[in-house]
């Protein structure tokens, strides 16, 4: 029983727990980076199969440099078609948004309807990718857009 | 007894008669402090740059930090957690993917890294300076 209490012991249960615990982290990332990676792939497919060719490595429209989220997008509306809408996120990309039956629609207190939608509004959209890259709404809110430069160009 | 029988080896035989030469023991004591004072300096101008340099790194990993969270959106998300607090239990899952996937995990890194060797060079400075930064106490 002694021994259960050492300081050996006690650093061995440390390490493991810490190994399973690094473990489990780099597995989410790794499910994580799967999810981002297979939706930029898809996006980038859509992309040149719509457009034609090989838009290179900054097609407008797609992410540059990391892999963008799937699950959903900020920023501002360019393009409404209903029941999609094109969404050009903080980042840099184009993302196709659907508006399905059970989509909650929120402009300040209140519920509205997508034909309300405008462009040039200010969304910030959660949802899930479906097979079509598109992102399946759950949740559109409408917000004041923010200002659009943070920090000096050199670091951007 | 044995080291006695060792100091007239090395030492030469007529060693009580040679005499050392005038301030001798001030000479050895000055250069010796002088050393000292030297050893001092660099170590204190080594605190300097390296405080300076993981500063400058600081405040430039600071700027990309803020530059990154703003292009992520993440400020708009979180802002959902306040306005739309029962539509974003409806769909946490989502959610929570969206957050983790918006999150600018190399540049929190780099700026978490910066962050400790800020630190350990105030510390290093800490222990340097600290002749220079001791606080005076009134008579």
């Amino acid at each position: 029983m002694e021994q259960l209490q050492s300081k050996t012991f006690t650093g061995v249960l440390f390490g493991i727990g810490l190994a399973a615990v690094a473990v489990m982290i780099f597995q989410a990332g790794i499910w994580i980076g799967y999810k981002k990676a297979s939706f930029s792939f898809r996006q980038g497919d859509n992309y040149y199969r719509t457009i034609g060719g090989m838009g290179g490595q900054f097609a407008p429209g797609l992410p540059h440099g990391d892999f963008t989220g799937a699950h959903g997008s900020a920023g501002r509306i360019v393009e409404i078609s209903l029941p999609t809408f094109i969404i050009e996120d903080m980042d840099g990309s184009e993302k196709v948004v659907l508006v399905k039956d059970d989509t909650a629609i929120r402009r300040f207190h209140e519920d509205i309807g997508p034909e309300e939608l405008q462009p040039d509004d200010f969304a910030v959209v959660i949802g899930s990718p479906d097979e079509q890259s598109r992102i399946g709404a759950r949740l559109i809110r409408l917000l004041p857009p923010p200002p659009q430069e943070i920090g000096p160009v050199l670091f951007r | 007894m044995e080291t006695d029988d060792k100091i007239p080896d090395r030492m030469p035989p007529d060693i009580g008669a040679i005499e050392p030469p005038d301030h001798l023991r001030d000479a050895i004591f000055a250069r010796l402090d002088l050393e000292k004072r030297r050893m001092r300096l660099l170590r204190k101008t080594m605190a300097c740059g390296v405080l300076a340099v993981s500063f400058a790194a600081l405040v430039a990993a600071g700027y990309c930090l803020a530059a990154d969270l703003h292009q992520s959106g993440l400020g708009q998300y979180l802002s959902l957690l306040f306005s739309d607090s029962r539509y974003v239990l409806d769909c946490w899952g989502a959610y929570a993917l969206t957050l983790v996937e918006s999150m600018p995990f190399a540049s929190i890194g780099g700026s978490l890294m910066s962050l400790f060797f800020f630190m350990a060079a105030l510390q290093f400075a800490a222990r340097n300076l600290g002749g220079a930064c001791k606080r005076v106490r009134p008579a």
